[in-house]
């Protein structure tokens, strides 16, 4: 199967469900989307930094400068409780969109 | 590029190496996985919000390189903002104290005038003592009244008499105005009982003048009508007072009601209203007021007069400042509409790079921030000069315009006008940033790219709306210029008007006798032939005579004359002595002067009134009659050409008898001298007087071309700032102008090229580009004059005998303006006439 573009929007969401899981820098978080989509979403690797700002900007995340596995510093991402709830509407939202594309579908 | 991102790449790159890539090649897969990384920077910095401080210095420094580059746009531009803003912020320095600035007294929405109308229609803010008096008793809208009594007094500092106005104020004045000295004290409740009030508060511009400005002034006394009063108290520089209430010399009032005499004192009053009360309950509660039983003829004065409140800001607002104002905003407009045409024209010039900026991936709202923080740099940078400007140059302006004796003082760098100037900045940055963006915003990329071809050409809307902003900056300019014009003529007439006399060298002192001094007229006649004979040895002085009025006195109809008919009308007579005429320079047209023989009754009269009482008979050895000489005939020795008595008013009827017909009438003096005097030669005049009676008040003393300056300040003043703001706004509309034909030369070359080749002479280029300057020109030329119709008529009451649609002032704008338009259009004309055919195909 050929690797697709990600879904316009869908970027934060995905970066907020990876880092439910607990604090990551940005190359983990990339890795991860990667590895869970298993090599399916083409995620251009560099966007999700403006991601990533735009929701520390928003509150939903906050950075903090830590040690990383190999002992070089890097920045660590982290939920804050405004991503968890964030993380839940998204979710729920997509979970409804998901069921409406698919009823669509199926009733054709 | 931020530290984690180097990283990731990094990591990428490691990544693919162990996968076994070259190390080159890793890192080219590494990146192209990452993404454009020039891109996700810019997204990156966008997410930090418009204010990224990194992102603005970027922007600022690559806007101020293009800037340099751009040296003649940027120049211009600079050189378009810095003349508006500073001038209209100089011209808000001259204004705004009177029309906006806020009044300097505290809670002034509840101090007011107390004054009256009546059915005639005259009214007046001058009140008598028995009246505030019966305020007090009888109502309780006001809390307190502050009154002053405008008094005669002689003043005299160090054995030198000055000219200096004496106001007695009330009890609660200062406090009610909130005024308090800055040095001293003001008045103690004690020190307004009579015997008592020999104190005095001056201001401090009097403590300059006549008492260097001495920290031990304080203290230290000056004769008031020959009793020594001690300075307590020196005013704030710059301390206003409302009108009436301006004085040098402030005393206090000893309250005292004169039962014989129901006029004295008079009065202005300023109430403060109690907190609640509306001026229509206090108007309501004040003609309630019952007035104590008066004599008849007492009573006269008062009948059918109802009250009137005036709130304090509400006085002393001519027009002048309005109309200047009026100027100097459209003198910005202008300005602004000016440098909006260059950042448009900039704009078209640059089409090619933003349209390459849009091709490649730049989005719309980052070249028009770019646009914005262009003009924002303009505009800081003239404001910046404009401040400096402020700083140094205001101050000498001011003093130019208002005279070395400025009765006020400005502050003219204070946070007002630093607001004012930025406001101003910030506007015009707004504006000018608004029609590019707007354009922008509709921008197509592919006619941008495409324009640049060979067929470059402006496109039809963009011409439209440069030639619009020109042909408004036209129109306001000639508004301006039918402004000034008007002035220009008015003053011109003020300066041609035929006083009747010549002025130069005359002088004039009024002499006024302090209450209680009362002479015989023999006495009074003596006295004057004293002054006379004192003030003749100055040196300097030709001669010297004496009157009822002197020169220049203003409107007096003191007495009645028959007519004709029987009837009697108002005519202006003056008692003068002998040598009169010979001092003041009247011009005999018929019959002789005054023989100035005791006991003769003869009179000398004006052409008016030869006219009005006489026709066309020769007035000479007919008499005239006057109501209050009852059956003494005048017989007519001499007619003299008709002299005014206001600058701005016709001259009536008048006559003059010899000063020893009534002596009591003589007040005046009239000096003449080689040359016009100094200032300070009043001071002398004013030491002969003191030296010959020390009783005697001698508050004005002018020369009569001083008077006529003065009398002319208002015009003297809007003559000269509309001068300078008019000549300005010529300035920018031929700049403004010249852009844009040279624009359009620019663009049209190869269309003018193309005309050449098929037959086209030079001289037809050259009419065709003149023609398109004056197309627009004309169409400024008419909504100005439509503009200027509806506009001037708000001058009228400036005009000297000057009709505000005067047609000559309205042609004459239109032409000059027409000729700064060829004169702006001629350099572009002429480069398209000499259009090189060759050359220009070559290029393209």
């Amino acid at each position: 199967m050929s690797k697709m573009e990600l879904l316009q929007g869908t970027l934060d969401m995905l970066v907020l469900r990876v880092l439910s899981g607990g604090p990551m820098h940005g190359w983990g978080i990339a890795q991860r989307i990667q590895i869970l989509s298993k090599d399916v979403l083409q995620v251009e690797e560099g966007s999700i930094y403006p991601a990533l700002y735009r929701m520390e900007h928003k509150g939903w995340i906050k950075a903090e400068w830590g040690q990383s596995d190999n002992n070089r510093r890097a920045k660590y991402y982290e939920l804050t409780k405004e991503g968890h709830k964030q993380l839940a509407t998204e979710s729920k939202d997509w979970i409804r969109i998901c069921a409406a594309i698919g009823a669509i579908m199926d009733s054709a | 590029m931020a530290e984690e991102m180097r990283q990731h790449l990094d990591e990428l790159t490691k990544a693919n190496i162990a996968a076994g890539m070259e190390p080159e090649e890793a890192r080219f897969a590494a990146q192209r996985r990452f993404g454009g990384i020039a891109q996700i920077e810019e997204r990156c910095r966008d997410e930090h919000g418009f204010v990224g401080l990194d992102l603005l210095s970027k922007d600022v420094l690559f806007v101020v390189r293009s800037l340099c580059r751009a040296r003649g746009y940027s120049l211009t531009v600079l050189f378009t903002l810095i003349l508006g803003i500073g001038v209209t912020a100089a011209v808000y320095e001259i204004t705004a104290w009177i029309i906006f600035r806020a009044s300097p007294y505290p809670t002034s929405e509840q101090l007011f005038f107390l004054g009256f109308n009546d059915k005639q229609g005259s009214s007046g803010y001058y009140r008598f003592g028995f009246q505030l008096q019966a305020y007090r008793e009888q109502t309780s809208v006001f809390s307190e009244y502050a009154a002053v009594e405008n008094s005669v007094s002689n003043v005299v500092v160090g054995g030198q008499p000055v000219a200096a106005s004496v106001n007695n104020v009330s009890t609660d004045c200062f406090r009610t105005l909130g005024i308090a000295p800055v040095l001293g004290r003001a008045f103690l409740p004690e020190e307004f009982r009579a015997g008592a009030n020999n104190v005095v508060v001056i201001t401090d511009l009097f403590w300059r003048k006549h008492l260097n400005a001495a920290r031990d002034a304080l203290g230290t006394k000056l004769l008031i009508d020959k009793q020594a009063c001690v300075i307590v108290g020196v005013l704030e520089q710059g301390q206003s007072f409302p009108q009436y209430f301006g004085a040098d010399v402030y005393r206090p009032l000893v309250f005292k009601l004169d039962p014989a005499n129901v006029f004295d004192p008079t009065l202005e009053i300023i109430g403060r209203l109690k907190p609640g009360i509306t001026r229509d309950m206090a108007l309501g509660a004040l003609s309630t007021v019952k007035l104590p039983p008066l004599q008849e003829w007492e009573s006269v004065f008062f009948v059918d007069q109802r009250p009137i409140l005036t709130n304090v800001t509400e006085l002393n607002r001519p027009d002048i400042y309005w109309v200047m104002f009026a100027a100097a905003a459209l003198l910005f407009a202008i300005a602004c509409l000016n440098a909006m045409n260059l950042t448009l024209i900039r704009l078209l010039g640059r089409r090619r790079e933003l349209s390459i900026r849009f091709a490649v991936g730049g989005s719309r709202w980052q070249v028009v921030r770019l646009i914005v923080v262009e003009n924002l740099v303009l505009s800081l940078f003239a404001c910046l000069v404009v401040m400096m400007v402020a700083r140094w140059c205001f101050p000498p302006l001011l003093t130019l315009l208002n005279g070395d004796d400025s009765s006020f003082y400005l502050n003219y760098w204070d946070w007002r006008t630093l607001s004012f100037i930025c406001g101003l900045s910030l506007f015009a940055c707004v504006v000018t940033a608004l029609a590019p963006a707007l354009r922008l915003s509709r921008a197509n990329i592919n006619t941008g790219l495409k324009d640049g071809g060979p067929t470059i050409g402006e496109s039809r809307r963009a011409g439209r709306i440069r030639n619009s902003l020109v042909i408004f900056q036209a129109a306001f300019a000639v508004i301006l210029l039918t402004g000034t014009g008007l002035m220009v003529r008015s003053f011109d007439k003020l300066h041609r008007v035929d006083l009747g006399f010549n002025p130069d060298g005359k002088m004039k002192v009024s002499i006024q006798f302090p209450r209680g001094y009362e002479l015989r007229p023999e006495e009074r006649l003596q006295l004057f032939e004293r002054l006379q004979r004192r003030l003749s040895v100055i040196p300097g002085v030709e001669a010297v005579s004496f009157g009822q009025d002197s020169l220049l006195e203003g409107e007096d109809s003191n007495v009645h004359l028959q007519m004709a008919d029987g009837t009697f009308r108002p005519a202006a007579n003056n008692f003068v002595s002998a040598d009169y005429q010979q001092t003041a320079g009247l011009v005999i047209k018929e019959g002789r002067w005054l023989s100035g023989k005791r006991g003769v009754l003869e009179v000398v009269i004006n052409e008016a009134l030869a006219k009005a009482r006489f026709g066309d008979k020769d007035p000479i050895g007919q008499s005239i009659r006057v109501q209050v000489t009852g059956n003494l005939q005048f017989p007519v020795v001499g007619v003299v050409k008709n002299v005014r008595e206001t600058m701005r008013s016709s001259p009536g009827m008048h006559f003059y008898t010899a000063a020893w017909n009534f002596p009591p009438g003589i007040n005046a003096l009239v000096l003449r001298l080689g040359k016009d005097p100094k200032k300070e030669f009043a001071d002398v005049v004013r030491r002969a007087i003191y030296e010959v009676d020390p009783n005697l008040i001698s508050p004005d003393i002018r020369s009569i071309n001083q008077e006529v300056t003065d009398s002319m300040w208002a015009e003297n003043y809007a003559y000269t700032v509309l001068k300078g703001l008019a000549a300005v706004a010529l300035g920018l509309t031929v700049v403004g102008l010249f852009s844009v034909i040279a624009y359009t030369v620019n663009v049209r070359m190869t269309e003018l090229g193309v005309r050449l080749a098929v037959g086209a002479s030079p001289s037809d280029l050259n009419l065709l580009i003149l023609l398109r300057g004056l197309a627009a020109a004309a169409a400024g030329i008419t909504i100005g004059m439509v503009g200027a119709f509806g506009l001037t008529r708000f001058m009228r009451s400036m005009l000297f005998e000057t009709n505000p649609f005067d047609p000559f002032v309205y042609l004459a704008a239109a032409l000059l303006l027409l000729a700064a338009t060829f004169a702006a259009c001629w350099l572009p004309a002429r480069r398209a006439a000499r259009v090189d055919v060759v050359k220009l195909l070559r290029t393209d």
